[in-house]
């Protein structure tokens, strides 16, 4: 991560794990097929920062698929919903507070926030607060030169290209067909 | 110019009063869904997979009927008919909200979470243009894609569904970013109440998010037969798509807008609905910047 957006996603991330009330809290972005800790905050998580976790498992990869924000409370002996990370700050939380960091492009990264201190669970204000800080993170990241989150592989591009070439023809086909040509020619 | 040369908006409006026509008086909640179970109703869950033997959904799921539609490692769409399971649990969540309210609808997984990362925006819209192609009466989208250029697309299939007659039912995003397909005038988007009860529902007059449903610490069926409290718009929008399939399996002959307009004439409160709902409101912002100034105030400067 560059020295300009480090210091703004860890400050996001510090002041989301205070403000809500959290444990620990930490801010993942996709690099291809995993989930790269680039920010993290809490007694147990501020080591995790460069740990990866696979993609698409976990509260964190469903929020990263499905971009809506979502608050739990799974049961002690629950692991799926702290699958990955649980791992890797040696404990599975007992709230979760996981938010989609957006961009123009998509969804860049996820903030997730776990174990609120002295209640059950996350307030819909802790969503709403946590929403607009990861809103901020959104911006960082996709500033990020380094991070290939929401640029594609060239194959994933034509692929993508394709398929909205089939739904709609007349804005997508030619631009498809060029990138196809151009990746068939090396 | 004789009446039967005029084209049908000319004419008297008497000749064109379609038999038992209600006025907006008659619109009541026991009109609208009274003594309804959402029988003869087929509503899509498209999500993460539905956990179709879970206990709390009491065999509402037709399991094969369903689908999981997954992009491969080439960028081509691929879709497997039948069983599967639930990735996460939302999707099993939000069936489970749709069935407690609507018993007696039956539900098909329309699975597009769960298959890699790799084109998911694809996949939504693989997923829901089969839903449309089916001709659910309800489907529920507890999700988006912020991706604008699939904004077309989406545009384009959900308008396919609403004259095709599916009330697709959408969860607000609750970022101050344009999200789709929730943005569409054709489809029904929902973001959070503060109601316990199900059935209490409120009216939003700032659109585009339309009406404001339960969604903070729903107790929802959740993977592996458990239950868990969950919180977000995700767990609204069902609620909609279940009191919606109750008044589909009482009066079919509805038709979206009509149904919209059911549900506006049956909300809980209409003149105290929230000015911005799914997003932070004027004074929210405040309280919400104030807390994160303070909060980013005692950190000091963060460390490179």
């Amino acid at each position: 991560m560059t020295d300009e957006v480090a210091p703004v996603v860890q400050a996001l991330v510090e002041a989301a794990v205070h403000a809500t009330g959290g444990t620990d809290g930490w801010i993942l972005v996709r690099r291809d097929e995993v989930l790269e800790v680039v920010a993290a905050a809490g007694p147990a998580a501020a080591a995790a920062v460069g740990a990866r976790i696979p993609a698409g498992v976990g509260t964190a990869g469903f929020v990263l698929e499905s971009d809506q924000p979502i608050a739990i409370a799974p049961d002690a002996d629950d692991e799926r919903a702290s699958t990955g990370m649980a791992a890797v700050i040696g404990r599975r939380p007992a709230s979760v507070l996981c938010i989609p960091c957006d961009s123009d492009s998509g969804a860049v990264g996820v903030l997730e926030i776990v174990d609120k201190l002295g209640s059950e669970k996350f307030s819909f204000d802790d969503v709403e607060l946590a929403t607009m800080l990861a809103g901020i993170a959104g911006v960082a990241l996709a500033a990020l030169p380094s991070a290939r989150a929401g640029v594609p592989l060239p194959n994933e591009l034509a692929g993508e290209l394709r398929r909205l070439a089939d739904s709609d023809p007349g804005r997508y086909a030619t631009v498809a067909t060029l990138l196809a040509a151009l990746l068939a020619s090396g | 110019m004789g009446d039967s040369d005029r084209p049908a908006y000319s004419r008297d409006s008497l000749s064109l009063r379609l038999p038992g026509t209600l006025s907006l008086d008659d619109l009541t909640p026991e009109w609208a869904w009274g003594g309804a179970t959402g029988r003869g109703v087929r509503v899509a869950i498209v999500d993460s997979g539905i956990e179709a033997d879970h206990p709390d959904l009491h065999g509402c799921v037709d399991v094969d009927r369903g689908i999981f539609v997954t992009i491969d490692s080439a960028g081509d769409v691929v879709e497997a008919r039948g069983p599967h399971d639930d990735a996460f649990g939302h999707g099993t969540a939000c069936a489970g909200i749709v069935h407690s309210l609507a018993p007696d609808a039956r539900l098909t997984s329309v699975k597009v979470i769960g298959g890699g990362l790799g084109g998911k925006a694809a996949a939504f819209l693989r997923g829901l243009a089969w839903a449309v192609d089916e001709g659910f009466d309800v489907i529920n989208l507890s999700l988006g894609t912020t991706k604008r250029e699939w904004a077309l697309p989406f545009y384009e299939i959900c308008d396919e569904g609403y004259f095709r007659n599916s009330l697709i039912v959408t969860a607000a995003n609750n970022i101050v970013r344009p999200s789709f397909p929730s943005l569409f005038a054709s489809v029904t988007s929902v973001a959070c109440n503060m109601s316990r009860d199900p059935f209490r529902f409120h009216y939003n007059p700032e659109p585009p998010t339309e009406f404001l449903a339960p969604g903070i610490d729903v107790d929802v069926a959740w993977r592996g037969g458990s239950r868990m409290s969950s919180t977000g718009n995700s767990f609204a929008a069902p609620h909609i798509a279940g009191i919606a399939a109750l008044i589909r399996s009482k009066h079919p002959e509805l038709r979206p807008f009509q149904l919209k307009t059911v549900l506006w004439a049956t909300a809980a409160n209409v003149v105290e609905a929230p000015r911005m709902a799914g997003r932070l409101s004027r004074t929210m912002q405040r309280v919400a910047s104030a807390r994160a100034s303070a909060a980013l105030s005692q950190l000091g400067p963060a460390a490179p």
